[in-house]
């Protein structure tokens, strides 16, 4: 306030026009600027309540899919064993050209540009080493979870979420039927189980042909390109595909009933569910594949 | 000795639920609007795991024991018919029917239900049996809803206005039919209508009305 303006307040016990005016205009820009940031703390907010009772729920279906897993219940059950049939059917027979397709491609590719790598800097220890890491360790589980992800995931959630449209939920329940254990856990062991036999045919695949067309190209010996693989694989190598081979699918699986489940009676949401399941699983998987390194890192 | 479905007085909705009994040959109707049913409904047979406190206010006693609602139990024991939740679309019909069965681990009355389902089926005339269900119309989740009561032969069924919304011809079917599995059986019925007038042909021995005055009266509108 100008000295003048002060003088007037004393005077008048009030402010000039002038003054006034830009006070005010002053008290509007500060209160939007605290409005806005309001916005942001409430966004913020938001997202941080709704990540933390995402997680809590997740907690909840794992724990309860797990439990109802393991007391092995489900197996005196026909009705259960029935739609565990029809899901690996579904998920790892009918699944399996096309990841078999996948090795044929990527895999093989992968393996020969491994080989050349190796041969070009001269150390083919390298082979054993880069085969263990990038293909068994990471690409492998990777790429069958992208797979099982896009051709059964958004299967998962357009079928449960349409039951769950229809009702069905509720009339499983009046016939005293968990849904979880008839609609959920026949799922969840179906990507378990072909997860990890995908992963495994993907590496044998990938491997054995990739050798082949090493040789076949005279890139090198046959025989010395499975004695290098053999140098550099381990059990280690394999418990860390088998895990990742079974707890990704498993864990994606988990979240796109998840995602179903909260369709609700409203059609419209069932896309939307299945779009952000899949990406939420996708994140899944980078998010405890990161967390898998930093420990190996620091342990 | 028969089962017999029970309740304390319950305050449902700003309004009182006396106790009350349903066992084999007693028909009992609550009236009240459809959202409240189904709220009735959700406290019977809730999420598994998931019971209310209302909902042990209800409870089923079957040789001498007691079964919350809710419970596994309470569910198989307890038939329904619940209005268009009569069937899982991507099942068969013989399935459908059989579902109960195929779900509790029980193979004597597995195969006791194998047996009866062409029976039921050919009573209800249901074609088709072992085609996939689909998306099918009231009538066909009413009669698949019947046929589960006729298979499992509960002493207490809970039932909604399954019949709401059928052509006149298939409701009268339907009725006949019914009325005549309930005298065969001589289940009791615990039985949530919209109205008085709901035209089951049923007998109730004893009606409770729970009124709602939140609930606007937009009778005369049409």
């Amino acid at each position: 306030m100008c000295k003048s303006c002060l003088i007037y307040y004393f005077v008048m016990q009030d402010t000039c026009n002038s003054c006034d005016a830009a006070y005010k205009h002053g008290m509007q820009t500060w209160q939007s600027y605290i409005e806005g940031w309001h916005w942001r703390a409430e966004r913020v907010g938001e997202f941080t309540i709704y990540l933390f009772n995402g997680v809590i729920r997740f907690g909840h279906l794992l724990w309860d899919v797990l439990g109802m897993c393991l007391k092995m219940q489900w197996l005196s059950r026909p009705a259960v064993t029935h739609v565990v049939i029809r899901q690996i059917y579904f998920t790892g027979i009918q699944g399996l050209p096309w990841v078999l397709f996948f090795a044929l491609g990527a895999g093989v590719v992968a393996v020969y540009n491994i080989v050349v790598f190796a041969q070009q800097i001269q150390d083919l220890s390298l082979i054993g080493t880069l085969m263990n890491w990038v293909l068994i360790q990471e690409m492998a589980p990777f790429m069958v979870s992208i797979f099982l992800l896009a051709r059964s995931g958004v299967a998962v959630v357009t079928e449960i979420g349409n039951m769950h449209v229809r009702g069905e939920d509720a009339f499983l329940r009046s016939m005293g039927v968990h849904p979880y254990e008839y609609l959920h856990l026949p799922r969840v062991i179906a990507f378990a189980v072909c997860g990890l036999i995908l992963t495994f045919l993907f590496v044998a695949v990938s491997v054995w042909v990739g050798g082949l067309v090493v040789s076949w190209t005279q890139t090198m010996n046959f025989f010395e390109y499975f004695l290098e693989v053999r140098r550099g694989a381990d059990i280690e190598m394999l418990l860390v595909m088998m895990v990742k081979g079974l707890c990704f699918p498993m864990l994606s699986c988990m979240l796109l009933l998840d995602q179903a489940c909260r369709a609700g009676r409203n059609p419209n949401q069932i896309p939307i569910r299945a779009t952000n399941g899949v990406l939420g699983s996708l994140i899944l998987m980078v998010l405890l594949d990161v967390i898998w390194v930093l420990i190996r890192s620091f342990v | 000795m028969s089962d017999v479905l029970k309740w304390d007085d319950i305050q449902l909705f700003g309004d009182l639920l006396k106790a009350d009994a349903v066992s084999r040959g007693v028909n009992i109707r609550i009236v009240m609007n459809t959202r409240f049913q189904y709220a009735f409904l959700s406290l019977m047979f809730p999420e598994m795991g998931v019971q209310g406190s209302l909902a042990s206010s209800i409870w089923l006693e079957s040789a001498g024991k007691k079964y919350p609602a809710g419970t596994p139990e309470f569910c198989l024991k307890v038939g329904s018919m619940i209005r268009h939740r009569g069937l899982m679309a991507n099942l068969s019909l013989r399935e459908n029917l059989l579902l109960p069965f195929l779900y509790c681990a029980d193979d004597d009355c597995l195969q006791k239900a194998k047996q009866e389902v062409d029976e039921v089926a050919a009573f209800l005339e249901l074609e088709g049996l072992d085609t996939q269900a689909g998306e099918r119309s009231n009538y066909t989740h009413a009669l698949i809803s019947l046929g589960h009561c006729m298979l499992q032969k509960p002493d207490v069924i809970v039932a909604q206005e399954v019949h709401v919304g059928m052509t006149p011809d298939r409701f009268k079917r339907f009725k006949n039919k019914t009325r005549e599995a309930l005298e065969t059986s001589g289940a009791g019925m615990l039985y949530l209508s919209a109205s008085t007038r709901e035209g089951s042909g049923i007998k109730f021995v004893r009606t409770h009305e729970i009124v709602d005055d939140s609930v606007p009266d937009v009778s005369g509108i049409w």
